[in-house]
Protein backbone atom coordinates (compact mmCIF):
# COMPACT_ATOMS: atom_id res chain seq x y z
CA UNK A 1 0.00 0.00 0.00
CA UNK A 2 2.81 2.39 0.96
CA UNK A 3 4.67 1.52 -2.27
CA UNK A 4 1.58 2.05 -4.41
CA UNK A 5 0.67 5.47 -2.99
CA UNK A 6 4.28 6.66 -3.04
CA UNK A 7 4.54 5.45 -6.66
CA UNK A 8 1.42 7.40 -7.66
CA UNK A 9 2.33 10.68 -5.95
CA UNK A 10 5.94 10.26 -7.12
CA UNK A 11 4.90 10.64 -10.77
CA UNK A 12 3.85 14.24 -10.15
CA UNK A 13 6.94 14.97 -8.05
CA UNK A 14 9.35 13.63 -10.67
CA UNK A 15 7.61 15.39 -13.57
CA UNK A 16 7.54 18.71 -11.73
CA UNK A 17 11.28 18.38 -11.12
CA UNK A 18 10.63 18.51 -7.36
CA UNK A 19 12.35 15.27 -6.36
CA UNK A 20 14.03 17.05 -3.50
CA UNK A 21 10.70 17.91 -1.85
CA UNK A 22 10.03 14.34 -0.66
CA UNK A 23 13.42 14.23 0.99
CA UNK A 24 12.97 17.68 2.46
CA UNK A 25 9.42 17.26 3.68
CA UNK A 26 10.25 13.95 5.36
CA UNK A 27 13.03 15.72 7.24
CA UNK A 28 10.69 18.61 8.08
CA UNK A 29 8.08 16.22 9.50
CA UNK A 30 10.79 14.73 11.71
CA UNK A 31 10.67 17.94 13.77
CA UNK A 32 6.92 17.43 14.30
CA UNK A 33 7.37 13.74 15.04
CA UNK A 34 9.88 14.47 17.79
CA UNK A 35 7.62 17.13 19.30
CA UNK A 36 4.68 14.70 19.23
CA UNK A 37 6.82 11.97 20.79
CA UNK A 38 8.15 14.15 23.59
CA UNK A 39 4.81 15.81 24.33
CA UNK A 40 3.11 12.36 24.17
CA UNK A 41 0.70 13.59 21.49
CA UNK A 42 -0.65 11.35 18.80
CA UNK A 43 2.17 10.83 16.27
CA UNK A 44 -0.07 11.35 13.21
CA UNK A 45 -1.62 14.51 14.64
CA UNK A 46 1.70 16.14 15.57
CA UNK A 47 3.60 15.10 12.47
CA UNK A 48 0.58 15.79 10.27
CA UNK A 49 0.07 19.36 11.45
CA UNK A 50 3.81 20.00 11.28
CA UNK A 51 4.02 18.54 7.76
CA UNK A 52 1.07 20.56 6.51
CA UNK A 53 2.46 23.81 7.91
CA UNK A 54 5.86 23.02 6.34
CA UNK A 55 4.32 22.21 2.95
CA UNK A 56 2.30 25.42 2.91
CA UNK A 57 5.31 27.47 4.05
CA UNK A 58 7.41 25.97 1.22
CA UNK A 59 4.65 26.65 -1.26
CA UNK A 60 4.21 30.23 -0.07
CA UNK A 61 7.94 30.97 -0.02
CA UNK A 62 8.56 29.52 -3.49
CA UNK A 63 5.90 31.81 -4.96
CA UNK A 64 8.21 34.75 -4.33
CA UNK A 65 10.22 35.42 -7.48
CA UNK A 66 13.45 35.85 -5.49
CA UNK A 67 13.21 32.41 -3.84
CA UNK A 68 13.19 29.29 -6.00
CA UNK A 69 11.47 26.08 -4.87
CA UNK A 70 14.70 24.25 -4.02
CA UNK A 71 15.87 27.09 -1.76
CA UNK A 72 12.45 27.26 -0.06
CA UNK A 73 12.52 23.49 0.57
CA UNK A 74 16.10 23.72 1.86
CA UNK A 75 15.33 26.49 4.33
CA UNK A 76 12.07 25.17 5.81
CA UNK A 77 12.98 21.50 5.98
CA UNK A 78 16.49 21.72 7.36
CA UNK A 79 15.35 24.25 9.95
CA UNK A 80 12.58 21.89 11.01
CA UNK A 81 14.89 18.84 11.05
CA UNK A 82 17.44 20.84 13.06
CA UNK A 83 14.69 21.70 15.53
CA UNK A 84 13.95 17.98 15.97
CA UNK A 85 17.65 17.19 16.42
CA UNK A 86 18.00 20.05 18.93
CA UNK A 87 15.05 18.73 20.95
CA UNK A 88 16.47 15.19 21.04
CA UNK A 89 19.93 16.39 22.07
CA UNK A 90 18.35 18.52 24.79
CA UNK A 91 16.30 15.75 26.42
CA UNK A 92 18.76 12.92 25.54
CA UNK A 93 16.11 10.24 25.28
CA UNK A 94 17.09 8.69 21.98
CA UNK A 95 14.80 5.71 21.97
CA UNK A 96 13.84 2.96 19.51
CA UNK A 97 10.71 4.99 18.63
CA UNK A 98 12.86 7.82 17.32
CA UNK A 99 15.08 5.32 15.53
CA UNK A 100 11.96 3.92 13.85
CA UNK A 101 11.03 7.42 12.67
CA UNK A 102 14.50 7.86 11.21
CA UNK A 103 15.04 4.47 9.58
CA UNK A 104 11.64 2.77 9.51
CA UNK A 105 10.47 -0.36 11.32
CA UNK A 106 7.88 -2.57 9.71
CA UNK A 107 7.52 -4.65 12.91
CA UNK A 108 6.43 -1.53 14.79
CA UNK A 109 3.36 -1.14 12.55
CA UNK A 110 0.13 -2.03 14.39
CA UNK A 111 -3.46 -2.45 13.20
CA UNK A 112 -4.24 1.25 13.68
CA UNK A 113 -1.27 2.16 11.47
CA UNK A 114 -2.52 -0.26 8.82
CA UNK A 115 -5.96 1.36 8.87
CA UNK A 116 -4.39 4.80 8.56
CA UNK A 117 -2.14 3.75 5.65
CA UNK A 118 -5.10 2.04 3.96
CA UNK A 119 -7.28 5.15 4.34
CA UNK A 120 -4.51 7.37 2.98
CA UNK A 121 -4.18 5.01 0.01
CA UNK A 122 -7.90 5.48 -0.73
CA UNK A 123 -7.59 9.27 -0.38
CA UNK A 124 -4.63 9.31 -2.83
CA UNK A 125 -6.54 7.14 -5.32
CA UNK A 126 -9.70 9.28 -5.01
CA UNK A 127 -7.82 12.57 -5.47
CA UNK A 128 -5.80 11.31 -8.46
CA UNK A 129 -8.87 9.85 -10.19
CA UNK A 130 -11.10 12.82 -9.38
CA UNK A 131 -8.61 15.55 -10.27
CA UNK A 132 -6.64 13.61 -12.90
CA UNK A 133 -7.05 16.15 -15.70
CA UNK A 134 -6.41 19.20 -13.50
CA UNK A 135 -3.35 17.58 -11.90
CA UNK A 136 -2.01 16.61 -15.34
CA UNK A 137 -2.46 20.14 -16.74
CA UNK A 138 -1.01 21.69 -13.56
CA UNK A 139 2.04 19.40 -13.71
CA UNK A 140 2.61 20.04 -17.43
CA UNK A 141 2.13 23.80 -17.55
CA UNK A 142 1.02 25.59 -14.40
CA UNK A 143 0.70 29.06 -15.94
CA UNK A 144 -1.49 28.04 -18.86
CA UNK A 145 -3.53 25.71 -16.63
CA UNK A 146 -4.46 28.75 -14.56
CA UNK A 147 -5.51 30.71 -17.65
CA UNK A 148 -7.55 27.76 -18.94
CA UNK A 149 -9.65 27.52 -15.79
CA UNK A 150 -7.69 25.18 -13.50
CA UNK A 151 -7.76 26.51 -9.95
CA UNK A 152 -3.98 26.21 -9.54
CA UNK A 153 -3.99 27.48 -5.95
CA UNK A 154 -6.44 24.75 -4.94
CA UNK A 155 -4.58 22.05 -6.91
CA UNK A 156 -1.28 23.14 -5.37
CA UNK A 157 -2.78 23.03 -1.86
CA UNK A 158 -4.37 19.64 -2.52
CA UNK A 159 -1.06 18.27 -3.76
CA UNK A 160 0.80 19.58 -0.70
CA UNK A 161 -1.82 17.89 1.49
CA UNK A 162 -1.42 14.58 -0.39
CA UNK A 163 2.35 14.67 -0.21
CA UNK A 164 2.45 15.50 3.49
CA UNK A 165 -0.16 12.78 4.15
CA UNK A 166 1.76 10.15 2.18
CA UNK A 167 5.04 10.99 3.91
CA UNK A 168 3.57 10.90 7.41
CA UNK A 169 1.70 7.65 6.90
CA UNK A 170 4.74 5.99 5.24
CA UNK A 171 7.16 7.14 7.91
CA UNK A 172 6.71 4.19 10.28
CA UNK A 173 7.55 1.72 7.51
CA UNK A 174 10.23 3.54 5.54
CA UNK A 175 11.74 6.11 7.87
CA UNK A 176 12.53 9.79 7.33
CA UNK A 177 15.88 9.16 5.70
CA UNK A 178 14.71 6.64 3.09
CA UNK A 179 11.21 7.81 2.16
CA UNK A 180 12.20 10.13 -0.67
CA UNK A 181 13.67 7.25 -2.70
CA UNK A 182 10.37 5.37 -2.63
CA UNK A 183 8.66 8.51 -3.92
CA UNK A 184 11.13 9.08 -6.75
CA UNK A 185 12.54 5.73 -7.94
CA UNK A 186 9.34 3.95 -9.15
CA UNK A 187 8.24 7.05 -11.11
CA UNK A 188 11.70 7.42 -12.64
CA UNK A 189 11.78 3.74 -13.66
CA UNK A 190 8.30 4.14 -15.20
CA UNK A 191 9.45 7.23 -17.11
CA UNK A 192 12.37 5.24 -18.54
CA UNK A 193 9.94 2.61 -19.78
CA UNK A 194 7.21 4.83 -21.27
CA UNK A 195 6.53 8.32 -22.56
CA UNK A 196 2.77 8.10 -22.07
CA UNK A 197 1.52 9.79 -18.87
CA UNK A 198 -1.29 7.32 -18.09
CA UNK A 199 1.00 4.31 -18.60
CA UNK A 200 3.68 5.99 -16.49
CA UNK A 201 1.17 6.34 -13.64
CA UNK A 202 0.06 2.68 -13.83
CA UNK A 203 3.65 1.41 -14.11
CA UNK A 204 4.85 3.57 -11.22
CA UNK A 205 2.06 2.28 -8.93
CA UNK A 206 2.79 -1.34 -9.95
CA UNK A 207 6.55 -0.97 -9.46
CA UNK A 208 6.02 0.79 -6.11
CA UNK A 209 3.63 -1.83 -4.72
CA UNK A 210 5.41 -4.94 -6.05
CA UNK A 211 8.85 -3.76 -4.94
CA UNK A 212 7.32 -2.80 -1.57
CA UNK A 213 5.92 -6.32 -1.04
CA UNK A 214 9.04 -8.07 -2.34
CA UNK A 215 11.28 -5.74 -0.32
CA UNK A 216 9.52 -6.65 2.93
CA UNK A 217 10.00 -10.39 2.20
CA UNK A 218 13.66 -9.71 1.44
CA UNK A 219 14.08 -7.77 4.69
CA UNK A 220 12.64 -10.75 6.60
CA UNK A 221 14.86 -13.36 4.93
CA UNK A 222 18.02 -11.24 4.90
CA UNK A 223 17.29 -9.73 8.34
CA UNK A 224 17.82 -6.12 7.23
CA UNK A 225 15.74 -2.95 7.75
CA UNK A 226 12.53 -2.99 5.68
CA UNK A 227 13.01 0.53 4.24
CA UNK A 228 16.56 -0.30 3.15
CA UNK A 229 15.59 -3.58 1.46
CA UNK A 230 12.70 -1.93 -0.47
CA UNK A 231 14.95 0.85 -1.71
CA UNK A 232 17.82 -1.46 -2.63
CA UNK A 233 15.39 -3.58 -4.63
CA UNK A 234 14.04 -0.47 -6.39
CA UNK A 235 17.59 0.72 -7.10
CA UNK A 236 18.35 -2.65 -8.73
CA UNK A 237 15.16 -2.32 -10.84
CA UNK A 238 16.23 1.19 -11.81
CA UNK A 239 19.58 -0.13 -13.08
CA UNK A 240 17.77 -2.83 -15.09
CA UNK A 241 15.36 -0.25 -16.57
CA UNK A 242 18.28 2.00 -17.46
CA UNK A 243 20.07 -0.88 -19.21
CA UNK A 244 16.83 -1.77 -21.03
CA UNK A 245 16.18 1.83 -22.18
CA UNK A 246 19.79 2.40 -23.23
CA UNK A 247 20.83 -0.87 -24.83
CA UNK A 248 17.92 -3.28 -25.31
CA UNK A 249 15.13 -1.06 -26.66
CA UNK A 250 17.19 0.39 -29.55
CA UNK A 251 17.87 -3.22 -30.61
CA UNK A 252 14.14 -3.97 -30.65
CA UNK A 253 13.84 -1.20 -33.22
CA UNK A 254 10.23 -0.18 -32.56
CA UNK A 255 11.14 2.46 -30.00
CA UNK A 256 14.25 4.37 -30.96
CA UNK A 257 14.21 6.45 -27.81
CA UNK A 258 12.47 6.80 -24.49
CA UNK A 259 10.49 9.83 -25.65
CA UNK A 260 8.13 8.01 -27.96
CA UNK A 261 4.50 7.95 -26.93
CA UNK A 262 4.03 4.37 -28.07
CA UNK A 263 5.79 3.06 -24.97
CA UNK B 1 -4.31 57.19 -28.96
CA UNK B 2 -4.58 57.76 -32.71
CA UNK B 3 -7.75 56.27 -34.08
CA UNK B 4 -7.23 55.80 -37.78
CA UNK B 5 -10.53 54.36 -38.79
CA UNK B 6 -14.00 55.05 -37.63
CA UNK B 7 -15.59 51.67 -37.14
CA UNK B 8 -18.71 50.80 -39.09
CA UNK B 9 -21.95 50.89 -37.10
CA UNK B 10 -22.46 47.12 -37.34
CA UNK B 11 -19.36 46.54 -35.22
CA UNK B 12 -20.30 48.81 -32.37
CA UNK B 13 -20.96 45.99 -29.89
CA UNK B 14 -17.45 44.87 -28.98
CA UNK B 15 -16.64 41.39 -27.70
CA UNK B 16 -13.91 42.83 -25.46
CA UNK B 17 -13.74 46.39 -24.24
CA UNK B 18 -10.86 47.95 -22.30
CA UNK B 19 -11.53 51.41 -20.87
CA UNK B 20 -8.81 53.67 -19.54
CA UNK B 21 -6.70 50.76 -18.32
CA UNK B 22 -3.49 51.37 -16.42
CA UNK B 23 -1.25 48.81 -14.79
CA UNK B 24 1.71 49.08 -12.42
CA UNK B 25 4.28 46.48 -11.44
CA UNK B 26 5.22 47.94 -8.06
CA UNK B 27 6.04 51.58 -8.73
CA UNK B 28 6.70 51.03 -12.46
CA UNK B 29 3.91 52.16 -14.75
CA UNK B 30 3.68 49.50 -17.50
CA UNK B 31 0.44 50.53 -19.20
CA UNK B 32 -1.56 53.74 -19.05
CA UNK B 33 -4.72 55.13 -20.61
CA UNK B 34 -5.34 52.03 -22.73
CA UNK B 35 -8.64 52.09 -24.60
CA UNK B 36 -9.21 49.16 -26.91
CA UNK B 37 -12.08 47.27 -28.47
CA UNK B 38 -12.00 43.80 -29.97
CA UNK B 39 -14.96 42.82 -32.11
CA UNK B 40 -16.42 39.44 -32.94
CA UNK B 41 -14.45 37.85 -35.79
CA UNK B 42 -11.50 40.26 -35.59
CA UNK B 43 -7.93 39.08 -36.23
CA UNK B 44 -5.42 41.50 -34.74
CA UNK B 45 -1.78 41.69 -33.74
CA UNK B 46 -0.40 43.61 -30.78
CA UNK B 47 2.83 45.08 -32.14
CA UNK B 48 5.55 46.65 -30.09
CA UNK B 49 9.09 46.39 -28.79
CA UNK B 50 10.20 44.31 -25.79
CA UNK B 51 8.86 45.81 -22.57
CA UNK B 52 6.11 47.72 -24.38
CA UNK B 53 3.40 46.05 -22.30
CA UNK B 54 2.05 43.55 -24.88
CA UNK B 55 2.31 40.55 -22.55
CA UNK B 56 0.87 42.56 -19.65
CA UNK B 57 -2.04 43.59 -21.86
CA UNK B 58 -2.69 39.94 -22.77
CA UNK B 59 -2.46 38.85 -19.12
CA UNK B 60 -5.01 41.56 -18.23
CA UNK B 61 -7.33 40.23 -20.94
CA UNK B 62 -6.88 36.66 -19.69
CA UNK B 63 -7.66 37.72 -16.14
CA UNK B 64 -4.26 36.62 -14.78
CA UNK B 65 -3.55 40.25 -13.80
CA UNK B 66 -5.98 42.86 -12.51
CA UNK B 67 -5.71 46.42 -13.81
CA UNK B 68 -4.54 49.13 -11.39
CA UNK B 69 -7.34 51.28 -12.77
CA UNK B 70 -9.91 51.15 -15.56
CA UNK B 71 -12.39 48.47 -16.59
CA UNK B 72 -12.31 45.40 -18.80
CA UNK B 73 -15.54 44.01 -20.13
CA UNK B 74 -15.62 40.63 -21.84
CA UNK B 75 -18.88 39.70 -23.48
CA UNK B 76 -20.69 40.62 -26.65
CA UNK B 77 -21.89 38.14 -29.22
CA UNK B 78 -20.12 35.04 -27.99
CA UNK B 79 -21.06 31.38 -27.74
CA UNK B 80 -23.09 31.10 -24.50
CA UNK B 81 -22.14 27.39 -24.21
CA UNK B 82 -18.42 28.14 -24.03
CA UNK B 83 -17.09 27.65 -20.51
CA UNK B 84 -14.21 30.12 -20.90
CA UNK B 85 -14.01 33.25 -23.03
CA UNK B 86 -10.41 32.60 -24.09
CA UNK B 87 -8.23 29.85 -25.49
CA UNK B 88 -4.57 30.62 -24.80
CA UNK B 89 -1.49 29.51 -26.71
CA UNK B 90 1.79 30.16 -24.81
CA UNK B 91 5.20 30.65 -26.41
CA UNK B 92 6.21 27.13 -27.36
CA UNK B 93 9.83 27.56 -26.26
CA UNK B 94 8.53 27.51 -22.67
CA UNK B 95 7.13 23.99 -23.09
CA UNK B 96 8.83 20.94 -21.53
CA UNK B 97 9.04 18.71 -24.62
CA UNK B 98 10.33 15.73 -22.65
CA UNK B 99 7.07 15.56 -20.64
CA UNK B 100 5.47 12.12 -21.15
CA UNK B 101 2.38 13.20 -23.07
CA UNK B 102 0.95 12.36 -26.46
CA UNK B 103 -0.78 14.86 -28.74
CA UNK B 104 -4.21 13.61 -27.59
CA UNK B 105 -3.26 13.96 -23.91
CA UNK B 106 -2.08 17.56 -24.43
CA UNK B 107 -5.23 18.56 -26.33
CA UNK B 108 -7.42 16.84 -23.69
CA UNK B 109 -5.91 19.13 -21.03
CA UNK B 110 -7.70 22.05 -22.72
CA UNK B 111 -11.10 20.34 -22.57
CA UNK B 112 -12.47 21.71 -19.33
CA UNK B 113 -15.94 20.32 -18.87
CA UNK B 114 -18.06 20.32 -15.78
CA UNK B 115 -18.76 16.93 -14.25
CA UNK B 116 -15.95 15.23 -16.21
CA UNK B 117 -14.46 13.18 -13.41
CA UNK B 118 -13.08 10.30 -15.38
CA UNK B 119 -9.27 10.06 -15.60
CA UNK B 120 -9.46 9.41 -19.32
CA UNK B 121 -11.16 11.15 -22.26
CA UNK B 122 -14.83 10.15 -22.68
CA UNK B 123 -16.22 9.21 -26.10
CA UNK B 124 -17.53 12.80 -26.46
CA UNK B 125 -14.08 14.15 -25.46
CA UNK B 126 -12.42 11.94 -28.09
CA UNK B 127 -14.88 13.13 -30.76
CA UNK B 128 -14.05 16.77 -29.96
CA UNK B 129 -10.30 16.15 -29.77
CA UNK B 130 -10.28 14.28 -33.10
CA UNK B 131 -12.43 17.03 -34.61
CA UNK B 132 -10.03 19.82 -33.68
CA UNK B 133 -6.98 17.73 -34.70
CA UNK B 134 -8.60 17.07 -38.11
CA UNK B 135 -9.39 20.78 -38.47
CA UNK B 136 -5.71 21.56 -37.91
CA UNK B 137 -4.57 18.70 -40.18
CA UNK B 138 -2.72 16.73 -37.47
CA UNK B 139 -5.18 13.90 -36.80
CA UNK B 140 -2.59 11.31 -37.89
CA UNK B 141 -0.30 12.53 -35.07
CA UNK B 142 -2.77 11.96 -32.21
CA UNK B 143 -0.76 9.13 -30.57
CA UNK B 144 2.65 10.73 -31.18
CA UNK B 145 4.74 11.95 -28.28
CA UNK B 146 4.96 15.77 -28.29
CA UNK B 147 8.78 15.69 -28.31
CA UNK B 148 8.77 14.05 -31.73
CA UNK B 149 6.89 16.83 -33.52
CA UNK B 150 8.33 19.48 -35.84
CA UNK B 151 8.09 23.17 -34.85
CA UNK B 152 4.99 23.76 -36.99
CA UNK B 153 3.27 20.63 -35.69
CA UNK B 154 4.04 21.61 -32.07
CA UNK B 155 2.42 24.99 -32.63
CA UNK B 156 -0.66 23.29 -34.12
CA UNK B 157 -0.99 20.99 -31.08
CA UNK B 158 -1.07 23.98 -28.74
CA UNK B 159 -3.55 25.82 -30.96
CA UNK B 160 -5.66 22.62 -30.87
CA UNK B 161 -5.52 22.58 -27.05
CA UNK B 162 -6.66 26.21 -26.96
CA UNK B 163 -9.49 25.60 -29.46
CA UNK B 164 -10.83 22.28 -28.22
CA UNK B 165 -13.35 23.87 -25.85
CA UNK B 166 -14.60 26.25 -28.58
CA UNK B 167 -13.60 29.53 -26.92
CA UNK B 168 -14.94 32.69 -28.58
CA UNK B 169 -11.45 34.31 -28.54
CA UNK B 170 -8.06 32.75 -29.27
CA UNK B 171 -5.06 34.54 -27.72
CA UNK B 172 -1.52 33.68 -28.84
CA UNK B 173 1.68 34.90 -27.20
CA UNK B 174 4.35 35.49 -29.85
CA UNK B 175 3.37 32.52 -32.05
CA UNK B 176 6.05 33.44 -34.58
CA UNK B 177 8.97 34.06 -32.22
CA UNK B 178 11.77 31.52 -32.44
CA UNK B 179 10.13 30.03 -35.55
CA UNK B 180 11.76 30.03 -39.02
CA UNK B 181 10.36 31.97 -41.98
CA UNK B 182 8.63 28.91 -43.42
CA UNK B 183 6.82 28.08 -40.16
CA UNK B 184 5.94 31.76 -39.59
CA UNK B 185 4.15 31.71 -42.95
CA UNK B 186 2.38 28.43 -42.19
CA UNK B 187 1.21 29.54 -38.74
CA UNK B 188 -0.09 32.90 -39.95
CA UNK B 189 -1.91 31.24 -42.86
CA UNK B 190 -3.45 28.72 -40.46
CA UNK B 191 -4.61 31.55 -38.17
CA UNK B 192 -6.04 33.42 -41.17
CA UNK B 193 -8.00 30.28 -42.13
CA UNK B 194 -9.36 29.94 -38.58
CA UNK B 195 -10.32 33.62 -38.65
CA UNK B 196 -12.07 33.13 -42.00
CA UNK B 197 -14.13 30.44 -40.28
CA UNK B 198 -15.25 33.04 -37.68
CA UNK B 199 -12.63 32.70 -34.90
CA UNK B 200 -11.69 35.94 -33.11
CA UNK B 201 -7.89 36.01 -32.75
CA UNK B 202 -5.53 38.25 -30.79
CA UNK B 203 -1.79 37.65 -31.08
CA UNK B 204 1.29 39.50 -29.96
CA UNK B 205 4.39 39.78 -32.14
CA UNK B 206 7.65 41.67 -32.62
CA UNK B 207 7.56 40.90 -36.33
CA UNK B 208 6.16 44.01 -38.04
CA UNK B 209 6.65 42.61 -41.55
CA UNK B 210 4.82 39.34 -40.88
CA UNK B 211 1.94 41.17 -39.15
CA UNK B 212 1.73 43.82 -41.88
CA UNK B 213 1.57 41.27 -44.67
CA UNK B 214 -0.80 38.75 -43.05
CA UNK B 215 -3.14 40.51 -40.63
CA UNK B 216 -6.07 42.79 -41.35
CA UNK B 217 -5.64 44.85 -38.16
CA UNK B 218 -2.64 45.82 -36.08
CA UNK B 219 -2.46 47.58 -32.71
CA UNK B 220 0.80 49.38 -31.92
CA UNK B 221 1.58 49.23 -28.21
CA UNK B 222 4.19 51.14 -26.28
CA UNK B 223 2.93 51.69 -22.75
CA UNK B 224 -0.32 52.84 -24.32
CA UNK B 225 -2.05 52.25 -27.65
CA UNK B 226 -0.01 54.34 -30.10
CA UNK B 227 -2.27 53.57 -33.07
CA UNK B 228 -4.53 50.86 -34.44
CA UNK B 229 -6.03 50.06 -37.79
CA UNK B 230 -5.28 48.20 -41.04
CA UNK B 231 -1.52 47.72 -41.53
CA UNK B 232 -1.33 49.88 -44.65
CA UNK B 233 -2.54 52.81 -42.55
CA UNK B 234 -0.77 52.02 -39.28
CA UNK B 235 2.62 50.78 -40.49
CA UNK B 236 3.83 54.25 -41.41
CA UNK B 237 7.21 55.61 -40.45
CA UNK B 238 6.04 58.18 -37.90
CA UNK B 239 3.81 55.67 -36.08
CA UNK B 240 6.38 52.85 -36.08
CA UNK B 241 9.16 55.23 -34.98
CA UNK B 242 7.00 56.23 -32.02
CA UNK B 243 6.09 52.61 -31.25
CA UNK B 244 9.62 51.24 -31.45
CA UNK B 245 11.36 54.46 -30.34
CA UNK B 246 13.74 53.99 -33.28
CA UNK B 247 14.49 55.50 -36.69
CA UNK B 248 13.00 52.86 -38.99
CA UNK B 249 12.79 52.66 -42.78
CA UNK B 250 9.41 51.71 -44.25
CA UNK B 251 9.30 50.63 -47.90
CA UNK B 252 6.29 49.70 -49.98
CA UNK B 253 6.66 47.40 -52.95
CA UNK B 254 3.76 45.93 -54.93
CA UNK B 255 1.40 46.65 -52.05
CA UNK B 256 3.67 44.88 -49.51
CA UNK B 257 5.21 46.77 -46.61
CA UNK B 258 8.82 46.21 -45.56
CA UNK B 259 10.08 47.68 -42.32
CA UNK B 260 13.73 47.54 -41.33
CA UNK B 261 16.31 49.32 -39.26
CA UNK B 262 18.66 51.42 -41.43
CA UNK B 263 22.36 50.41 -41.62
CA UNK B 264 24.52 51.56 -38.73
CA UNK B 265 27.62 53.65 -39.23
CA UNK B 266 29.74 50.54 -39.67
CA UNK B 267 29.32 47.27 -41.57
CA UNK B 268 30.80 43.84 -40.92
CA UNK B 269 33.63 44.57 -43.38
CA UNK B 270 34.72 47.49 -41.17
CA UNK B 271 34.97 45.16 -38.20
CA UNK B 272 36.64 42.32 -40.10
CA UNK B 273 38.13 43.94 -43.23
CA UNK B 274 39.94 40.80 -44.45
CA UNK B 275 37.57 37.86 -44.73
CA UNK B 276 39.32 34.49 -44.42
CA UNK B 277 40.08 33.19 -47.88
CA UNK B 278 40.90 29.67 -48.94
CA UNK B 279 39.04 28.00 -46.08
CA UNK B 280 35.48 28.57 -47.25
CA UNK B 281 33.73 26.63 -50.00
CA UNK B 282 32.71 28.64 -53.09
CA UNK B 283 29.12 29.83 -53.34
CA UNK B 284 26.74 26.94 -53.84
CA UNK B 285 23.07 26.22 -53.11
CA UNK B 286 21.28 23.13 -51.93
CA UNK B 287 18.02 22.00 -53.45
CA UNK B 288 16.13 21.20 -50.29
CA UNK B 289 12.61 19.87 -50.21
CA UNK B 290 10.68 20.38 -47.04
CA UNK B 291 7.72 18.70 -45.46
CA UNK B 292 4.78 20.91 -46.53
CA UNK B 293 3.54 20.87 -42.93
Amino acid sequence: MVGAMCGAVGVYIVLQGMSYIGHGLAHAVFGGAVVAFLARWNFYLGAGLWGLVSAFLINGLSRRPEIKADAAIGIITTASFAFGVALISRVRTYTPSIEAILFGNILGVDTTDLWIVGSMCLVVAAVIVGFYQSLLFYTFDREVAQVQGVSTGAVSGLFSFLLAGVIITSMQVLGVTLISAVLIVPATIARLLTANFSRMMVLSVLIGSLSGGAGIYLSYYLDIASGASIILLQAALFVLALIFATYVRPLLGNQPDARTGAG
Amino acid sequence: MTSLLSLPGALLDPQIELRDISFRYGSKLVLEAVDMHVHDGQFLALLGPNGAGKTTLMKLLLGVLTPSSGTIRVGGPSDPKASLPFGYVPQIERVDWSFPATVTQVVWMGLRRRGAWRPWPTREDRRRIDGVLAKLDILDLRDTHIGELSGGQQQRVFIARALVSDPPVLILDEPTSDVDVYNTETILHLLAELNQAGQTIIMSTHDVNAAASHLPWVVCVNRTIVAEGPPEQVCRKEILDRTYEADLVVLEQEGQLFVYEPPHHHTWTDINPKPVEGHLPPFHSHDERRDPR
